[in-house]
């Protein structure tokens, strides 16, 4: 076996331009089916595990895929926002307890999020370095965005302007790092959270007097690029709207009981102005398309398998015939038929085997590169 | 010692065959086979060999009746006891000089001896191809091809060896020069040479020819 295992490495190392295509032919016909299987398996126990974790959320009406999607992972959002009341008015219905996000501004294209302290709790996030319990112009930082941006406790963040043109509009500020939080696995990692407060800041409904000293806030925009909350002026900061209209994208809801959720779909199913959505309804609606756009796949991947195989075989035959020389030679040397067959079949396990590992390799790979792309716990 | 007896032999297309009444050739003899292409030169030594067994007769080398031996049997005596050269050298393209030397070892049915390696060595160095060990045939000359071969033919120490036309692609100069090493080496390692060849003026060099049209026998019809 060994001297056969020695003669067909020799051969497949000679002709290596032949065995690296039949091996990375393989290599992608296994790789392909099995990686996309793991990691649609894997994103779509990520994705339940998320929405489990979050029972309702409330919303402006409108797409419930993008309310939800973006509630729970914070994408661009350009979702019509409610009023915070509509979130209290809940709240005082005792069927259940809001937690109110605001989205739409972004540091450095990583998303800012406006939410109460209480989003720490609910979704177990800790601070490994600082603190979380943020004051105005304060931002806690998901680990992740806190490696990217290099931020640490103390550090500041300008966050970016909407629009480059928006010469009207508001002013960027410049957030004071409190806190990092640790890994969880999950969107909160790419995210800077600051209080609701320092959200409606960024939209330019609040404001505040310069202290001449320390801040480059100025409330009239002149000369000054950025808002900055110090110490010394956060006092001075006020809302200019009415506190009922302040405005928030969604809200997450946890129904008291199941008799609360009952009353608050009810409630809320006929509203001209919100939704609310049941979470886990929602991705398992998505995850069904993913596994009808799977099925089709895997129906192309049986056609691409088969028409390997019969590549493969073909290389085979012809590689036989093109070898009828050598291995007649081997023969009236004293070579068996079977020996000559054996080693043919060792070659082809070879590459079997080689296009194997690169098979699980490649899987690997591209589980880590989905999971970082898709927060994936 | 080569002893045929009474040796019929019938290709399955019945288009060829050969009788044999009575054939011998001494141990450490070396002989040439002589005769026009398809009178039989080829069957005469894969009879010699083992790899074609007469229907009728039978054939005794080294002192095995190989008539008397199943095919497994047969492989491992030829391997053992049997060096092969043939005329298109048959060497492995993805084997190096020192890999084609020992390709017999490693064909599954004999022990690879622990001084191998030293062996095939020699072997080169003896045939002025120990500065190539590590080449491939392909960055080889024809002449040093064939000298590979019959190092290969002589690695397992056989008591005959077997060539066919080792020079029919060789020129004259080369010819002279394979011829030299084979028969050298043949004499030294005290193996019986059997060699079928076209070229006449090589007949010298041997102890006795046989002209195989003696053999030949109308197609069967």
């Amino acid at each position: 076996m060994k001297h056969m295992l020695f003669m067909a490495w020799q051969h497949l190392r000679f002709y290596k331009f032949r065995s690296a295509i039949l091996v990375m032919g393989l290599t992608l016909t296994i790789a392909l089916p099995i990686a996309s299987h793991l990691i649609i398996s894997k994103y779509g126990a990520s994705l339940r595990s998320r929405a489990n974790a979050t029972p309702y959320i409330l919303g402006a009406r409108g797409n419930r895929f993008d309310l939800v999607l973006k509630s729970l992972y914070f994408g661009d959002a350009d979702l019509d926002a409610i009023y915070l009341e509509d979130v209290n008015q809940l709240e005082r219905s005792k069927w259940g307890t809001a937690i109110p996000l605001h989205l739409g501004h972004t540091a450095k294209d990583i998303p800012v999020v406006g939410v109460p302290v209480a989003y720490f709790e609910f979704r177990q996030l800790a601070a490994s370095d600082g603190r979380v319990d943020f004051d105005l112009g304060d931002v806690v930082v998901g680990s992740i965005a806190a490696e990217e941006l290099r931020l640490k406790v103390g550090d500041r963040i300008l966050t970016d302007r909407k629009s480059l043109y928006d010469i009207a509009g508001t002013n960027p500020v410049n957030l004071n790092v409190i806190g990092i939080l640790k890994p969880s696995g999950t969107a909160d990692d790419r995210v800077l959270f600051t209080s609701l407060e320092t959200s409606w800041l960024l939209d330019g409904l609040m404001h505040g007097h310069a202290d001449p000293e320390h801040s480059s806030a100025d409330a009239h925009g002149k000369g000054v690029a950025y808002h900055e909350v110090t110490p010394e002026n956060r006092s001075s900061f006020h809302l200019h709207a009415f506190p009922a209209e302040t405005p928030v994208t969604a809200a997450i809801i946890t129904p008291k009981d199941q008799k609360g959720a009952t009353i608050l779909e009810a409630r809320y199913e006929n509203s001209d102005t919100l939704q609310l959505q049941e979470c886990s309804l929602i991705i398992e609606e998505i995850l069904a398309m993913v596994v009808q756009i799977q099925t089709f796949f895997d129906t192309y991947y049986v056609f691409v398998l088969i028409a390997t195989l019969l590549f493969v075989g073909l290389i085979v035959v012809l590689s036989a015939q093109l070898r009828r020389a050598e291995l007649e030679t081997m023969r009236h040397i004293g070579a068996s038929r079977g020996y000559t067959i054996g080693l043919q079949t060792t070659e082809l396990a070879m590459i079997v085997a080689m296009a194997g590992v690169l098979s699980i390799a490649i899987t690997l790979l591209g589980l880590q590169i989905a999971g970082q792309y898709l927060n994936m716990a | 010692m080569v002893q045929f007896t009474d040796v019929e032999f019938t290709y399955p297309d019945r288009a060829f065959a050969v009788s044999i009444p009575e054939l011998a050739v001494d141990d450490g003899q070396h002989v040439a086979i002589v005769g026009p292409s398809g009178s039989g030169k080829s069957t005469l030594v894969n009879l010699i060999a083992g790899a074609l067994i007469p229907q009728k007769g039978s054939i005794t080398t080294c002192d095995t009746k190989l008539t008397g031996l199943d095919d497994a049997a047969r492989r491992r005596f030829r391997l053992k006891r049997i060096g092969m050269v043939f005329q298109e050298f048959s060497l492995l393209e993805y084997l190096n000089v020192r890999d084609n030397i020992l390709l017999p070892f490693r064909l599954g049915a004999l022990t690879m001896p622990s001084d191998a390696n030293d062996r095939a060595d020699q072997l080169a160095q003896s045939v002025g191809l120990d500065r190539h060990l590590t080449r491939y045939p392909r960055q080889l000359s024809f002449g040093e091809r064939q000298r590979i071969a019959i190092c290969r033919a002589l690695i397992t120490s056989p008591s005959i060896v077997l060539a066919d036309e080792p020079t029919g692609n060789l020129d004259a100069a080369t010819t002279n020069e394979v011829m030299a090493i084979l028969t050298d080496r043949a004499k030294a390692s005290k193996a019986t040479l059997i060699m079928v060849t076209h070229n006449i003026e090589l007949l010298n060099r041997f102890d006795r020819t046989i002209d195989v049209t003696q053999f030949a026998t109308a197609a069967h019809q």
